[in-house]
């Protein structure tokens, strides 16, 4: 990690800023031309700014994980039985808790029945405790719904398929990070990079039919 | 979306519940998918959509499962006329499309069922069923999701009331009645609201309470 400090005119009140801003290893080459043509060329300064702006979203997305693992450490402490009670109780489904804990869905079916959960079946449940706990913290008033939805229309993508791949962490970026389309498709990007042609439509889509069940139909 | 039909990375993802699993889910109503062992010893897939079948229907489209070869990722390209069911246990086997036969409901609820398909394993299916049947491809995501997962959720909290119910003691048969008229009830909107993902997590809290309630007064 490389940091310069610039030093700019913030305006007759407040004078002179000093900005620090760092630069990681794959940018920093990037970084070094742009302080070296700053000062002919202005707009590189829009350039530099949007950098540093990446390397705060990429620290406070490390942030937000470090927090998580704190409460998986503490969360780790509850008996299975009681984990599993406190992510039913959210709303998500014996299928779905399945599936994010890598297990089959006969295996929920003996835990809740008290047989007992190996170690990382444990911590794969703390995980997801911890996950539905963080949330509403982030203004998710209700999570499981929040993890069952797309996250963008028509995208067949849900915050709970991030789960059962293991990306806890790009479901702490779209708690918190993602206020417009641009971003989330960030983190689509980050999950899987042909995303916009494995999961999305261009040619059919779903309504209701006439008896009020869903129906295929072509998109006009 | 790709031009081509799903080829899955990873076969596990196709089931529910496979072998000797299957029996935790005896109560579970038949649903697309399910592979049944017939007195006969044959195979048989439910092939129809579960739509069709789900409002109490007497009998069922299904089709005849052989045992196959391991499918490499390229075959899910081709062989349009079957769907493939690899890795259950130490064997491979193919539902084929061609080889059709029709179920009763009460044959199906009497054999032993041996795959159950995880919503995933169902829109594979379906995908390959739309195209053998139509030469139709229709992407397993989210357009077969959208007009699958809603009914198989309905099917998953029929389950789970049965099973409550029996585990309580109450005959066969009470917790689906109980769910069926809970759902009827609010006609279309509870049972509408669950072709909506985000609206599903409150119905099954309130199902849940519903079932609990019901469990100590009746």
């Amino acid at each position: 990690m490389t940091a310069v400090t610039l030093r700019s005119f913030d305006g007759p009140l407040t004078g002179l800023r000093d900005t620090r801003i760092s630069f990681n290893r794959r940018n920093v080459e990037s970084g070094v031309r742009l302080l070296q043509g700053l000062v002919d060329d202005p707009s590189s300064l829009m350039t530099l700014a949007r950098i540093a702006a990446g390397d705060a979203d990429e620290q406070r997305r490390q942030d937000l994980v470090n927090k998580f693992d704190e409460n998986v450490i503490t969360l780790n402490r509850c008996s299975g039985l009681v984990l599993l009670e406190m992510i039913s109780a959210s709303g998500l489904s014996w299928r779905d808790i399945a599936r994010i804990g890598q297990v089959s869905v006969a295996s929920v079916q003996k835990w809740r029945r008290g047989d007992g959960m190996t170690g990382a079946n444990r911590a794969n449940m703390a995980r997801l405790a911890a996950i539905l706990q963080q949330l509403p913290n982030h203004m998710i008033g209700e999570p499981s719904a929040w993890l069952e939805a797309k996250v963008l229309p028509n995208v067949g993508v849900t915050p709970l398929d991030l789960l059962a791949e293991g990306r806890f962490d790009l479901v702490l970026a779209l708690a918190t990070g993602t206020d417009t389309k641009g971003e989330v498709e960030s983190v689509l990007d980050d999950y899987n990079v042909d995303w916009r042609v494995i999961f999305v439509d261009n040619d059919f889509t779903v309504v209701k039919g006439q008896d009020g069940r869903p129906v295929i139909v072509a998109k006009r | 979306m790709s031009n081509q039909l799903d080829a899955p990375k990873n076969y596990s993802a196709l089931y529910h519940s496979l072998g000797e699993e299957c029996r935790e889910f005896d109560l579970r109503p038949v649903f697309t998918g399910d592979v049944f062992k017939t007195p006969d010893a044959k195979l048989w897939a439910v092939v129809q959509h579960p739509c069709t079948f789900s409002n109490g229907a007497a009998g069922v489209l299904v089709a005849e499962v052989v045992e196959g070869s391991y499918p490499s990722q390229k075959f899910w390209q081709g062989n349009f006329k079957k769907m493939f069911l690899p890795e259950v246990g130490d064997l491979h086997f193919e539902i084929m499309f061609g080889q059709l036969g029709f179920k009763r409901i009460s044959e199906l609820d009497a054999a032993n069922r041996i795959v159950l398909l995880s919503n995933y394993g169902v829109n594979v299916l379906m995908q390959r069923w739309i195209y053998h049947n139509a030469r139709v491809l229709v992407a397993t995501s989210p357009t077969i999701h959208d007009s699958t997962s809603g009914v198989f959720e309905e099917t998953e909290m029929l389950f789970e009331a049965e099973v409550s119910c029996v585990e309580a003691g109450r005959p066969e048969g009470e917790g689906i009645k109980l769910v069926t008229k809970w759902l009827d009830e609010d006609k279309p909107n509870r049972r509408g609201a669950l072709d909506e993902p985000q609206l599903r997590p409150a119905l099954r809290q309130e199902l849940s309470a519903l079932v609990k309630t019901h469990l100590m007064t009746a």
